[in-house]
């Protein structure tokens, strides 16, 4: 019968396209996700190259990144910039409202510590540095010069991390059976990968800017963290020539006191551009500057107030103030634009190495070295451009003291300067506890945030710092 | 057993001896009435024979040309040696040539050849065995209709098979005194019996209402409970149809022993989880609060084909995604089995252990659900329409508090905080009307809603092509304000054809629906219940939303305006495909070949607008709008073998196939927003500015398996299964696993000791299977370092890229141990069966995204996980036959199942992240809590016993077993501990009454975790916030006062509202947050009139009925506020639907 062999060959025409065909081949599904690439795709040409660093900008200054103002904000609460009108902060930062609340759960610290180890940092960085390395696609100078960004991220990102949290994993794989079991480094061999990374980066990177404007590390961006490193870690000689590198390379000037936050100025060693909603305003901006009639969350606190000589551009430039039902408040006025406000067209960015600091690091270097008039002279620098007459200080103490001050004044909420400088000349805790009486606690713990509480609990042996 | 002999015995009495003449006259009579068919002189046969036997001949003709013989066996005796070379000859010349030398005659009667003893040969019959020919008969079911295909088998000295024609008549050509007569039709019981000698024969067959011998649908084919040894529940249509439900899942609550129904909401359409002997996944289980974050479910299959979207929500935020803390967390949304309508249901079978769902291999690991659709069976054309109509209500709602108290709550939070009231902040107080009063809770859940169900069924069909096509249409309003409805139009056909020789089959059928849901965007409007009683009106004359009263603006509080967030329309249209085709052809009698393909395709379109009318007009809003839509496709192809032979006294059926499954799914979104008229939203050509995003799945699955089963005299049954699967999901070296079973059953009530001694036990098997399965359930290509795009805004140009996977080649398939064994009894002839089941699941190397510290990068990274989870329990079920005691009868039935689970085992879990989640040996469903210690007399806050036994408001919120300083210290187990339903049905003469309860014995949490961990609301005494009436007078005032709810307070700003949050917070994690939630619900309740069949016949109809269904119509419980299934204030409550409705056929 006929149809019987018709239906049987289609049977097993049917069983054998299934059985006959390799099971590999019916496995195959596109080689990857739409709309995704994998690693060797990514690095596999120099456009997917740069776009394989440039998302760590992309992300890191966009609304919740780690490099968005989160750290001009929390550490500026920490120490004695300002205080916060709103119990959502309160906890971590001493803050009169919720004394003996202060604990390890709290906190929103945790933004850093995860926004630094996320993806989009410095695991970013490392994997970028590992695909960068393999790359065929790519010329040596792009290589470099995108593996010395990479460093400079990730330097930056441990040097925030194992200043606010002390000893902190050292993650330099994007191997995760590598870093999962990670004990916390110390300081002291954190700060040696900071060194290695960014002695690297120096020598990797060209003068020149791989962006339009300082909006991505070039050289000088590398050399200027490493100065802070060098000064942090009282390395004077060190500190004081990468700065002077930077002060006479002609590459920057001190700007007009009210363009140093602006986007193109000449000031700026690294400038990122925020890449949110509003992308003319910072993080600074949206939650420094308060809306309408409402009391400011973060206004200034009367020890900064009452740290500026009269006359100061700064106060007049950096500062405003506002009457909420009869009271005034002063908040932080650096950065003028806020979401819906953009102050006479302006585009400001987020700005993470200046000049000025460079000429108070190298001030600090050189009194430590003994030089006195070339620390007066960078430190009249910085004053000069605030509209103050020169320093009345003369000896190393009293220079000391008004170096000080001057950073006070001039690095106030901003990247968290006030909060490190208390802490790396140990006056912490004679300055908090007379600033915050009964809110400061007698062991000083406060120093060091603690590491989130759910990242203990998720590494098992590893202790929490100590007093949370 | 039914034989009626109607008829007169017919007067055969000189049958001893056949004349001649006789002979030739029926002969000619036979001839002449069956009309010789044409087609027989066309038949050939080809035949080289010389001094064949004639038996042999015999069967080479059969063979040649699918033509019987029909003959008495002790002629053969007689028969001579066939010699004939015949190439291509006519049957008619071939059978003519031999048929010259034989002792018989012979005619053709349809393609039967039919014997006849020539008179001339001499030969006699033995004396004994009275000869007939020409006996007719008639195959009837009770009611007298005529059952078309019934087979009719003659067993003795003849061997003869026909089936019943449209008439129900069949026709015997001969028949032996003694031979025996055995019919049988699908569905009901087989009759046989001795024939006797009449000519005419009436066989009258009964319903088959012996459940052990009814089918039940199991993987790639079918079974009875009898043969069956693994775990198998089915639900037919009669279970199902009773129920007025949209979705099936909600139908099956109850039934199935083993089987959790979750319905999430009583929004209409929503998603009702499902869940098989419990959770499998510690990715799953509860962590720190009691939000599930998936929840493992079974496999569905309609009609072989996986469904595409499975019991996933449909896209789009819609009313149905209000999560609101309740204990299923994000598992809300529109539920994507609306597709199918649950009349064209014929049954749905859900596959529980190792031996029924190890042939799925990877796929049926947390269980497997096959739904059957309604397929066409032979028969008259007939019409059937079922129409009914009724109304849903909220049950259970919550009760507010009024103005008067309500006002005195908030000021005693006001004076508790030292504040003045604020014409700012507290307008209820201070601009109010302070004597207005409105019932919000009412105005939101106090509507009634519209359900209208109409189905029309049309069939019919002859022994070989048979069809079925039937209509749906649902409506389902929303009791809620607002213009909201769910209508679901379905289209399902069947047609199956049957070739001649009954070799080849085709099964060919479509299911197609239309689900239109329009509802609201903003699931927010669901704490519109919550406003201060004495909230100004939210809607002016005209239906346009308000937004402010004397300066206070609307938007400034928690709930804004409620109603115009139900003017964002949300609309999900989903339409759904399923087609399949199933053929198969027998090659040789033992071997059958087949192959199952089909295609199911699932089209949502899912369209929000925010109108400007919606939104606050002080903040100048433009309109926004979204346009999402996805398409999944699965195609699914099985090709089968299948071997069935009688080896000794044992039956030997084995299964060889292989799977082709492809997977597809895209995802096109639109946001599309500044719109400045609202007339422009349904379109992008009014949008100023646009995100569009898209993303594509795609999964691929193949595998082999086989399926050997022996079944020895239906004492011993042993049933092995294997499978060897490939997913895409994997690795490229890791795609491969193999799973399997092995099954043992004895029928102990086959056993002669047991029928001589244990005669009240009609039934007796024992069973238990032991086997594998497994899960590939990760999202694809997790294995590979994948980047994406940073975002929309760029860096200089740049978009960027960042990794969102790190390289992670290693894991593979998770494996789940089954060990189920079971004890099935029948008593009574079977009116009474029981059925218990003993289980153990062992959960290993589960997929799950494993916790990493984030020095990794990552949160979670997919892996293996080296923990073992547990589950075992118990599962009982017991239904009764038809018990009947003159014109009543009752039938019913009992199930319960226990589950427990346990982490069996976590090597070294003080060393991973999980040491301080969870605890080896304690269920995954237990929550730590805190001990409470009631509210302080002083301070009017909740206080609780820390780890350290001092008291204290402000504990640790972490487990105490495991971290450090963790305040947790005691646990509440919220898995249940029983649940079951039991149903019963009564019949008196035409009237039945179907009651069915369900219920559940467990812990969950209470109103008081509802007020206190609700985010939405704030604390009791927020401002412009109303609280259940049940707390008003039980909060503590004032030092010294013994109170069981906290001190109220304005907010949780300032060091009193902080400090009150916190111990709300704990409050929320403490032993005072859970309590008994068991509850007994009538589920169903249906009572229907047959009217009488001399009426239906004056109508015209065949029969009609008429019926009033209500679906949980009331539930017992200790429960104390709100639903003891839902578990939280802040969500649509569960519906009762009440129809009356209409059942005819013609």
């Amino acid at each position: 019968m006929k149809t019987k062999y018709y239906i049987s060959y289609i049977f097993a025409i049917a069983i054998l396209g299934i059985f006959g065909s390799s099971c590999k081949k019916l496995l195959v599904i596109p080689a990857n996700e739409p709309g995704q690439l994998v690693t060797s795709n990514v690095f596999a040409d120099s456009a997917g190259s740069v776009n394989g660093v440039v998302g760590i900008y992309n992300k890191a200054f966009s609304s919740y990144g780690p490099l968005s103002g989160y750290l001009s904000i929390f550490p500026s609460m920490s120490a004695d910039d300002v205080t916060a009108t709103t119990t959502f902060y309160a906890p971590i930062y001493n803050d009169e409202q919720t004394a003996g609340n202060s604990t390890s759960q709290n906190g929103s610290t945790g933004i850093i510590w995860t926004g630094f180890y996320g993806n989009t940092v410095i695991y970013q960085a490392n994997a970028a540095i590992e695909g960068l390395t393999a790359s065929k696609g790519i010329t040596n100078t792009l290589r470099n010069q995108l593996i010395g960004e990479c460093e400079v991220v990730r330097g930056l990102s441990y040097f925030y991390l194992t200043n606010l949290y002390g000893a902190v994993p050292l993650a330099l794989s994007s191997d995760y059976t590598v870093t999962n079991k990670l004990p916390r480094s110390s300081t002291d061999e954190v700060y040696a990968q900071i060194t290695k990374d960014l002695t690297d980066a120096t020598a990797k990177l060209s003068v020149s800017y791989p962006s339009d404007g300082a909006a991505r590390p070039n050289k000088y961006t590398a050399m200027a963290l490493l100065s802070r490193v060098y000064l942090y870690r009282q390395q004077w000689k060190k500190a004081d020539s990468l700065a002077s590198i930077i002060i006479n390379s002609g590459m920057y000037q001190l700007e007009n006191i009210d363009n140093v936050f602006i986007v193109g100025n000449q000031e700026a060693i690294w400038q990122g551009l925020t890449t949110s909603f509003y992308s003319y305003a910072t993080q600074e901006g949206i939650n420094f500057i308060p809306y309408g009639n409402n009391i400011p969350t973060f206004p200034l606190r009367q020890e900064l107030l009452n740290a500026f000589e009269p006359g100061d551009l700064r106060q007049s430039h950096w500062t405003a103030s506002t009457t909420v039902n009869g009271t005034t408040y002063y908040y932080p006025y650096k950065y003028k634009n806020r979401s819906g406000v953009q102050v006479n067209g302006n585009v400001e960015g987020e700005v993470l190495f200046r000049l000025a600091e460079q000429y108070l690091i190298r001030a600090d270097a050189k009194i430590n070295e003994g030089d006195l008039g070339g620390a007066t002279a960078d430190i009249n620098a910085i004053r000069t451009r605030a509209g103050l007459p020169n320093t009345t200080a003369t000896t190393t103490s009293q220079l000391t003291a008004a170096l000080l001050k001057e950073r006070q004044t001039e690095f106030f909420c901003e990247w968290g300067h006030r909060w490190l400088d208390l802490k790396r000349l140990n006056l912490l805790n004679s300055v908090m506890a007379a600033e915050k009486p009964g809110i400061w606690p007698a062991d000083g713990h406060s120093a060091l945030y603690p590491v989130p509480f759910s990242q203990v609990l998720l590494n098992p042996g590893w202790i929490q710092n100590p007093g949370y | 057993m039914q034989l009626n002999d109607l008829h007169k015995q017919s007067k055969n009495t000189d049958d001893d001896c056949i004349s001649l003449k006789n002979g030739l006259k029926r002969w000619i009579a036979v001839l002449f009435f069956l009309q010789l068919g044409i087609t027989a002189f066309a038949q050939k046969v080809t035949v080289s024979a010389r001094d064949m036997p004639f038996e042999k001949f015999v069967g080479i003709v059969k063979s040649q040309t699918g033509y019987t013989f029909f003959y008495n066996r002790e002629w053969l005796k007689q028969a001579r040696p066939v010699t004939l070379n015949a190439k291509d000859m006519p049957l008619y010349d071939a059978l003519r040539t031999c048929f010259e030398n034989e002792p018989f005659s012979y005619a053709i009667v349809n393609k039967t050849i039919v014997l006849k003893l020539k008179a001339s040969a001499g030969i006699q019959t033995s004396p004994t065995t009275r000869q007939h020919e020409h006996v007719t008969g008639l195959v009837a079911d009770t009611t007298g209709a005529p059952l078309q295909g019934a087979t009719v088998t003659i067993s003795g000295s003849v061997s003869y098979r026909t089936n019943a024609d449209a008439k129900g008549t069949f026709e015997i050509p001969f028949i032996n005194n003694g031979d025996s007569i055995s019919v049988s039709y699908v569905g009901y019981r087989k009759v046989s019996m001795i024939y006797q000698g009449s000519a005419n024969i009436l066989v009258t067959l009964r319903r088959n209402h012996n459940i052990l011998d009814a089918v039940v649908v199991q993987a790639y084919g079918t079974t009875t409970r009898r043969d069956n040894i693994g775990a198998i529940s089915m639900v037919t249509a009669a279970q199902i149809e009773k129920q007025p439900v949209t979705n099936v899942l909600n139908a099956l609550e109850g039934q199935v022993p083993g089987l959790n129904i979750t319905p999430t909401s009583g929004v209409p359409g929503s998603r009702t989880l499902a869940q098989v002997r419990g959770e499998n996944s510690l990715a799953s289980a509860s962590t720190s609060t009691s939000v599930l974050n998936t929840y493992d479910q079974p496999l569905f299959i309609v009609d072989g084909v996986p469904m595409p979207l499975q019991n996933q929500a449909l896209i789009g935020q819609s009313f149905a995604s209000a999560a609101f803390n309740g204990p299923l967390g994000n598992q809300t949304g529109l539920s994507s089995i609306n597709g199918i309508n649950p009349l064209d249901i014929e049954s749905i079978s859900v596959l529980k252990d190792a031996d029924a769902t190890s042939i799925y291999g990877s796929q049926g690991s947390n269980g497997v659900v096959i739904i059957t659709t309604k397929r066409a069976k032979p028969g008259a054309d007939a019409l059937s329409v079922s129409f009914n109509q009724g109304m849903t209500q909220s049950t259970r709602t919550t009760p507010m508090m009024n103005t008067q108290q309500y006002l005195s709550m908030r000021n005693e939070a006001l004076s508790n905080d030292q504040l003045t009231a604020s014409p700012a902040l507290d307008p209820d107080i201070t601009s109010f009307d302070q004597s207005k009063y409105t019932n919000w809770e009412k105005e939101f859940f106090g509507g009634t809603a519209q359900y209208t169900d109409l189905h029309l069924n049309l069939s019919g069909g002859d022994l070989n092509n048979t069809y079925l096509i039937s209509g749906g249409y649902t409506r389902n309003t929303y009791d809620f304000p607002g213009d909201m409805t769910d209508n679901r139009y379905t289209l399902h056909s069947s047609f199956n054809h049957t070739s001649d020789s009954k070799k080849f089959k085709l099964d060919f059928g479509t299911d197609y629906a239309y689900d239109q849901n329009n509802n609201s965007g903003e699931p927010a409007s669901l704490i519109g219940f919550t406003l201060a009683p004495n909230f100004p009106s939210l809607l002016d004359g005209n239906g346009n939303p308000i937004w402010s009263y004397k300066g206070y603006s609307y938007s400034s509080g928690y709930q804004g305006n409620p109603l115009a967030y139900l003017k964002e329309s949300a609309s999900n249209g989903t339409y759904n495909l399923n087609t399949h085709i199933s053929a198969s052809y027998k090659i040789l009698p033992n071997l059958t070949i087949s192959l199952n393909a089909g295609y199911a395709r699932v089209s949502e379109s899912f369209v929000y607008e925010l109108p400007i009318g919606a939104q606050d007009p002080q903040y100048e809003p433009t309109g926004s709008a979204s346009f999402l839509s996805r398409n999944t496709d699965v195609i699914n192809i099985i090709p089968q073998l299948n071997y069935d032979k009688q080896i000794g006294k044992g039956k030997l059926s084995v299964l060889i196939g292989g799977t082709y499954k492809k997977n597809y799914s895209a995802e096109y979104d639109i946001n599309a927003s500044g719109y400045t008229s609202d007339a422009l939203l349904n379109s992008t050509s009014g949008a100023t500015s646009f995100e569009i995003d898209n993303s594509a799945i795609y999964y691929k699955y193949v595998d082999g398996f086989a399926r050997i089963n022996y079944n020895w005299d239906g004492k011993y049954i042993i049933n092995l299964t294997g499978n060897r699967d490939g997913s895409s999901n994997f690795g490229p070296d890791k795609r491969y696993g193999n799973f399997g079973s092995a099954g043992l059953g004895w029928i102990l009530s086959e056993e002669n000791w047991v029928k001589n001694n244990l005669t009240f036990l009609s039934f007796a098997k024992l069973a238990a299977d032991y086997g594998t399965s497994g899960s590939d359930g990760v999202a694809p290509y997790q294995y590979q370092p994948n980047w994406q795009v940073a975002g929309y805004n760029t860096y200089q140009g740049f978009t960027g890229y960042y990794p969102i996977t790190p390289l992670n080649p290693v894991y593979a398939w998770a494996l789940n141990k089954k060990f189920n064994e079971q004890v099935d009894l029948g008593f009574f002839h079977n009116q009474l069966l029981v059925n218990f089941m003993l289980y153990q699941n062992l959960e290993t190397n589960e997929l799950v995204s494993y916790l990493e510290p984030i020095q990794t990068g990552f949160s979670g990274i997919t892996a293996n996980a080296p923990y073992q989870v547990k589950n075992q329990g118990w599962e009982l079920s017991i239904s009764s036959g038809n018990i009947k005691a003159g014109n009543f009868s009752w039938t019913g039935s009992l199930n319960m199942s226990h589950n427990s689970n346990k982490l069996a085992s976590f090597p070294d879990i003080a060393n991973t992240p999980y040491a301080s989640l969870y605890i080896v040996g304690k269920p995954l469903s237990d929550i730590p809590v805190i001990p409470y210690e009631g509210v302080n007399p002083q301070t009017g806050l909740f206080q609780f016993k820390a780890a350290n036994g001092t008291i204290t408001s402000n504990p640790n919120l972490y487990s105490g077993f495991n971290s450090v300083g963790g305040d947790e210290t005691q646990l509440v187990d919220i898995n249940p501990k029983l649940q079951g339903g039991f149903g019963n049905t009564f019949t008196y003469k035409r009237l039945s009454l179907y009651l069915f309860f369900n219920f559940s014995i467990q812990k969950g949490p209470n109103y008081l975790y509802s007020i206190y961990s609700n985010s939405n609301t704030g604390l009791p005494g927020t401002p412009l916030v109303n609280e259940p009436e049940i707390l008003y007078g039980k909060e503590w005032k004032q030092p010294g006062d013994n109170a069981t709810i906290q001190k109220f307070v304005d907010g949780f700003n300032g060091s009193n509202g902080y400090a009150a949050y916190s111990a709300a917070s704990a409050f929320g994690s403490s032993t005072a947050a859970y309590s008994d939630a068991s509850y007994i619900r009538l589920k169903t309740a249906s009572l229907s009139y047959r009217l009488p069949d001399s009426w239906t016949k004056k109508m015209g109809l065949k029969n009609c009925s008429f019926y009033v269904s209500a679906q949980n119509l009331f539930v017992i419980t200790g429960y104390q506020l709100g639903d003891p299934e839902a578990l939280t204030l802040f969500n649509v409550p569960p519906q009762r639907t009440i129809v009356a409705g209409i059942n005819a056929s013609l």
